[in-house]
């Protein structure tokens, strides 16, 4: 069985089609405007070009925020911390995560025990109040978000992680291994981790939307990137006192953020698909389930 | 590049407002049509009623005892349960409530205070001697000083002696020529009666305790023995927002009729819904505040070159829609020994300039700590920063949580903000610029200065007091650690039916919450 | 959305005699392990408040803090002891049914926290009830028009909404139903403490329908995949060419085999509620538990945030193991040991 070339494969067979392509687009364009924005803003981030919350003019195409500053230059600049922050956490969660379950799962019982056990006591919070207990008694740090966001991550990564893993080191060929004397971690790094990489694909693809979504919500009740900092998160707790008078300082980071986690949204439902073997339309009903229960729960 | 809210609020606020003039404040003094009001006007007085006001600033510290009072929601419920021996009015200035008058001795190390006579607590308790001796005492108590200990220090506790059942005679320890200023803080004189129970409080004021729930909600009913007017309404509510679009929300929908602390930007949807804003000077003050002992702010000239480089008007445009009042960074505004013929301070990037390059400071890196402890803190730090930058002063803003800001570091920053009451001149440099004051953040010690204030606070005739508190003054505004850009507006919301509402240069939000002269038309 | 439901078991050699009570069983071992996480728990996030910057008594007295007011404060509110002894304390206090008094304002913690209580779970309850009723409605009607235009317009909304921050939604509603456009419903509770929350419904009603939009689509989803693997299965086609009708198809013969993968996502969303609740809150100015956590840690009031933790942290492992339990009951081939 081919290992990362599969991983390559299913990829590629996503992108092609209408969903996957669709989800790419969408998710990249917004990367591209974060990635470049910062070089084409018409203003820097701090300077006072108009008045506060005024409409949009010749001057700032999408008026001014909450200081009078640029809201296009803003939100241009706005969109590469959170989607660092972002994927960093969502790696983090998910390699350790990862990590963990396969541990759990090969070299059983006492480990899994503990393992298992760890996950649970993090498992008893709803993530976001997680993440909240801990910035708002530590404080609102870029690395202690990041780090927030990806322990709640790892729990339920472990989990996925363990469950395909057990699957593989119950099969004979890892037994066979196992009585040749073939050392454990060479087993799990040749055989058993090659054949979690689509299952992990999409929970990538999962837990970014979600990291993404937390972060913004922390930044939403004041627990996230400070000021002056321009993150679109920051700009729609900034800026909702002037809803009323000038929308554009909430509604284009929102907009911009919906837009993200929809397009991976999209684009990771096509990976599991193809990573399932199923097809664009005429879908297998039992495969179907099998892929909407994962990205579901 | 000015921009001003002005001309952006005059194009919305055009053709949408209801209830006709009744003093009207125009943003800097231009004569532009913005219709903030600063006072209200409900038709006639009408008895009865129940005011739901929905404040923020509370929290589950909450608390009905006036030794402990701290926020502005604990404000809103002190001004009406207690009064204090002198209170002030609108225009800030001290007026005797309970008391009868104060005298001093020549060398204000003695006063004598003699209070009404025909009051009564909620208890049904008259008020006498006692009541003012044990108020003294419970704040002033070493073991667990209430929040106006700082402020009152000189006063010997001990010593406190009953002349007669109305008349109190108080020795000072040192001299306290402005011990009448320093009571009429509010929070400062709430006589409480003798065995006075935080569960089940009893004061003289013009309404009583319902109900309490920290946090949350608090009723109080109109206390029908109270000794003067009676208050029109017969109910107050006073339910805790956690922020301020739901407090906005609500008026509009009209579930509360009177909401505190607003800013500037919602002053258009509020009055574009029919309902009022009252717009205060206030009198408290939010400054930078520069640590003088140590480098670089040990260099006076890099002192006086971080005052030059802020544009105060255009922070007060950004930050209070230029509704804030501009500051020369001396505070005490309102005070009657304010200098008012200091020169007001500008920007003066090139001056700055020129004195960094003599403190050998040219390339400036500091860190400005803040935190939203009050209204435009944070925003006014992000001026600054901005503004700092055309000098070549490079400030890196970092905004810590409120706890952060007021745990082990608070009053050890190098370079901060902070906020502060309103206060009379010299009570505020007893607690904030004596090396003995409890809060002498900026860390000044000026021998001449001192020796200033130690004249000063001994000088019983008014005139000759403010003489010397100019000079001191005159020190600051050369020398000082503090940049004090403005005062900030108090702005607040309520509905066309409220009446009795007027603006006070206090600084707490609707009249300092004095409700009793309030009525529901 | 997490999942917290058992993992697979692992594989052991076929028990020899067949277990009478697996539901049981299950209940006792999943309970126990409960209260030891819970005890874990409330170690972890007391260990937690113990490395806070500032304590309670700094947070109380905010810029009027002088040091011998500090320390008269932290004295009576006991937080000179040390740390151990604080906590075995109040865990002691706990198993005898007393929370320990507020360190912000010297109530009973019990009664705080215990009003608040209803008045999430009122929340909880009514948004996980409705949701679940109108994901499962439209789930089973998408997947009974499968690839029909209701069901595009249904799958792609459905994705779209999932993508949306919370307070994006609330923020819509309000602007719609409440302040701007149309006054039918208020923006803000402003509850009177002591009152049950139902005793005014109106003004529940936009709080819920936040957290209701917020997570039918997952409920929705789940079901219609299940819906149309049900309708898939030779059982189905069976009733069918018996020429049972089709709504008697889809009610009687599909629906209770869809229904028990999608019990584990009707768990998940109560237990999303659970955190979903505090933005809610917070934006509606509601007196619920999670308006009561922000303020608390805001406020360093170590007793409360223990109790509310301990609380939301009970109410998980509650809905997990209730999850386990039904799915447990409703199919009988997991009762029996893997082989």
């Amino acid at each position: 069985m081919a290992r990362r070339p599969e991983a390559i494969a299913v990829l590629g067979r996503a992108v092609r089609t209408p969903r996957g392509a669709v989800g790419l687009v969408i998710a990249g364009l917004v990367i591209l405007v974060a990635a470049i924005g910062p070089a084409v803003a018409p203003y820097s981030t701090t300077e006072f070009v108009t008045a506060p919350f005024a409409r949009a003019s010749s001057a700032a195409w999408l008026g001014g925020d909450v200081l009078g500053r640029d809201v296009l230059s803003r939100t241009l600049n706005g969109g590469w911390e959170l989607l660092a922050m972002a994927a960093v956490a969502t790696a983090l969660g998910v390699v350790v995560g990862a990590v963990l379950g396969v541990a759990a799962a090969y070299y059983g019982r006492w480990w899994d025990s503990i393992i298992m056990r760890a996950v649970d006591v993090i498992l008893a919070f709803p993530q976001l109040v997680f993440a909240l207990l801990l910035v708002s008694i530590l404080g609102p740090k870029i690395w202690l978000i990041v780090l927030a966001v990806a322990i709640s991550h790892a729990p339920q990564v472990a989990r996925v992680a363990r469950a395909a893993a057990l699957d593989i080191s119950e099969r004979d060929f890892v037994k066979a291994m196992q009585i040749l004397g073939i050392p454990g971690r060479r087993i799990i790094r040749k055989d058993v981790l090659p054949n979690l990489t689509s299952v992990l694909m999409v929970e990538i693809g999962l837990r970014l939307t979600y990291s993404m979504l937390v972060i913004a919500g922390l930044s939403f009740l004041g627990f996230g990137l400070q000021p002056p900092s321009a993150s679109w998160g920051l700009m729609i707790n900034e800026n909702r006192v002037g809803l009323i008078a000038e929308p554009w300082g909430v509604l284009m980071p929102a907009i911009l953020i919906a837009l993200f986690t929809i397009g991976v949204n999209t684009f990771t439902d096509s990976v599991a698909r193809a990573s399932l073997g199923v097809g664009g339309r005429a879908t297998e009903p039992d495969a179907e389930l099998a892929l909407v229960a994962r990205e579901v729960t | 590049m000015n921009f001003s809210r002005r001309d952006f609020l005059k194009a919305s606020l055009a053709g949408s407002l209801a209830v006709g003039a009744g003093g009207l404040l125009d943003a800097c003094g231009t004569g532009n049509t913005i219709k903030a009001f600063t006072t209200s006007t409900a038709g006639k007085p009408r008895m009865g009623g129940q005011l739901r006001a929905g404040l923020t600033g509370g929290s589950t510290a909450d608390t009905l005892s006036p030794l402990n009072a701290i926020t502005n929601v604990d404000f809103s419920r002190i001004n009406n349960l207690y009064e204090p021996l002198v209170g002030l009015t609108p225009e800030a200035q001290p007026v005797n409530v309970l008391a009868q008058e104060l005298i001093s001795n020549k060398n204000a190390t003695e006063w004598t205070i003699r209070i009404k006579q025909g009051i009564t607590f909620h208890n049904g308790k008259p008020l006498t001697a006692d009541d003012v001796i044990y108020t003294f005492r419970q704040i002033l108590n070493p073991k667990a000083p209430a929040a106006a200990a700082a402020g009152l220090a000189s006063i010997d506790a001990k010593g406190i002696a009953k002349l007669d059942a109305y008349t109190v005679r108080i020795p000072c320890s040192t001299p306290f020529a402005t011990l009448g200023q320093a009571l009429a803080i509010p929070g400062y004189s709430d006589i409480i009666p003798v065995g006075f129970n935080p569960a089940a409080p009893a004061g003289t004021g013009p309404f009583k305790v319902k109900s309490f729930s920290p946090g949350t909600q608090s009723t109080f009913v109109r206390y029908d023995g109270y000794w003067q007017a009676r208050p029109y309404l017969d109910e107050i509510v006073i339910t805790d927002y956690s922020d301020q679009t739901s407090q906005v929300n609500a008026l509009l929908a009209g579930q509360v009729d009177a909401v505190n602390l607003l800013s500037e930007d919602v002053i258009s949807e509020v009055q574009g819904e029919s309902k009022n804003v009252l717009l205060s000077a206030g009198g408290g003050w939010n400054p930078f505040t520069m640590r003088v002992d140590a480098k670089p702010f040990n260099d006076v000239r890099v002192r006086q070159a971080m005052r030059l480089l802020v544009d105060r008007q255009q922070m007060n445009d950004l930050v209070f829609g230029g509704f804030g009042t501009l500051g020369n960074d001396v505070f005490g505004i309102w005070a009657p020994e304010y200098d008012h013929s200091l020169p007001q301070r500008h920007q003066d990037i090139d001056q700055a300039k020129s004195l960094l390059k003599a403190a050998g400071a040219e390339d400036l890196h500091i860190t400005l700590v803040t935190s939203d402890i009050a209204q435009g803190t944070v925003l006014a730090a992000q001026v600054f920063a901005q503004q700092a930058s055309a000098a070549g002063v490079s400030v890196s803003v970092d905004d810590v949580t409120v706890n952060e800001f007021y745990g082990t570091n608070y009053l050890k920053w190098q370079f901060a903000q902070d906020y502060w009451f309103y206060n009379f001149y010299l009570p505020q440099v007893s607690l904030a610029t004596l090396p003995s004051a409890p809060f002498n953040e900026t860390h000044w010690n000026n021998p001449r200065y001192n020796s200033l204030y130690a004249q000063a606070i001994a000088t019983v005739p008014q005139a000759l007091r403010n003489e010397i508190a100019h000079e001191m003054q005159q020190i600051e505004y050369n020398e000082g650690g503090y940049i004090i850009p403005f005062f900030p507006p108090v702005v607040d919301g309520f509905a066309a039916n409220v009446g009795g509402l007027v603006s006070s240069k206090i600084g707490l939000s609707l009249n300092a919450y004095d409700f009793k002269g309030v009525w529901l038309s | 959305m997490t999942t917290a439901t058992e993992a697979p078991e692992r594989v052991g050699p076929p028990s020899k005699a067949a277990r009478p009570h697996p539901i049981r069983d299950l209940l006792i071992k999943r309970s126990l392990i409960g209260i030891l996480t819970l005890i874990l728990v409330s170690i972890l996030v007391f260990a937690a408040t113990q490395t806070l910057p500032g304590n309670a008594a700094s947070a109380v007295l905010q810029n009027t803090a002088t040091p011998q007011r500090l320390h008269a404060l932290e004295v009576q509110l006991g937080l000179t002891r040390p740390a151990v002894e604080q906590y075995w304390t109040w865990l002691t206090g706990v198993l005898h049914g007393n929370f320990g008094k507020s360190l912000a304002n010297g109530q009973p913690v019990g009664t705080l926290v215990g009003g608040r209580i209803l008045n999430s779970l009122v929340l909880v309850v009514l948004a996980g009830v409705i949701g679940t009723l109108i994901g499962v409605g439209l789930g089973v009607l998408a997947a009974a028009r499968r690839d029909s235009v209701f069901d595009h317009v249904l799958s792609v909304t459905s994705l779209a909404i999932t993508a949306l921050p919370e307070f994006v939604v609330a923020v819509v509603l309000v602007i719609f139903f409440a302040a701007v456009v149309i006054h039918w419903f208020p923006a803000v509770s402003v509850f009177v403490p002591g009152t049950a929350p139902w005793s005014n419904p109106r003004e529940l009603v936009l709080p819920v329908a936040t957290l209701v939009i917020v997570v039918v689509p997952y409920v929705f989803r789940m079901m219609r995949a299940s819906m149309i693997d049900a309708l898939e299965s030779d059982y189905v086609q069976m009733a069918r060419l018996k020429g049972v009708p089709r709504w008697r198809v889809l009610l009687f013969h599909a629906l209770p085999n869809a229904i028990a993968p999608t019990i584990q996502v009707i768990g998940l969303t109560f237990l999303y509620l659970a955190g979903g609740v505090v933005v809610v809150e917070y934006l509606f100015n509601y007196p619920g538990l999670g308006q009561a956590l922000v303020s608390a840690v805001s406020d360093r009031d170590i007793p409360q945030i223990q109790a509310i933790v301990l609380v939301l942290a009970a109410f998980y492992i509650a809905v997990n193991i209730l999850t386990d339990v039904i799915a447990l009951a409703v199919s009988p081939r997991r009762r029996l040991p893997r082989s």
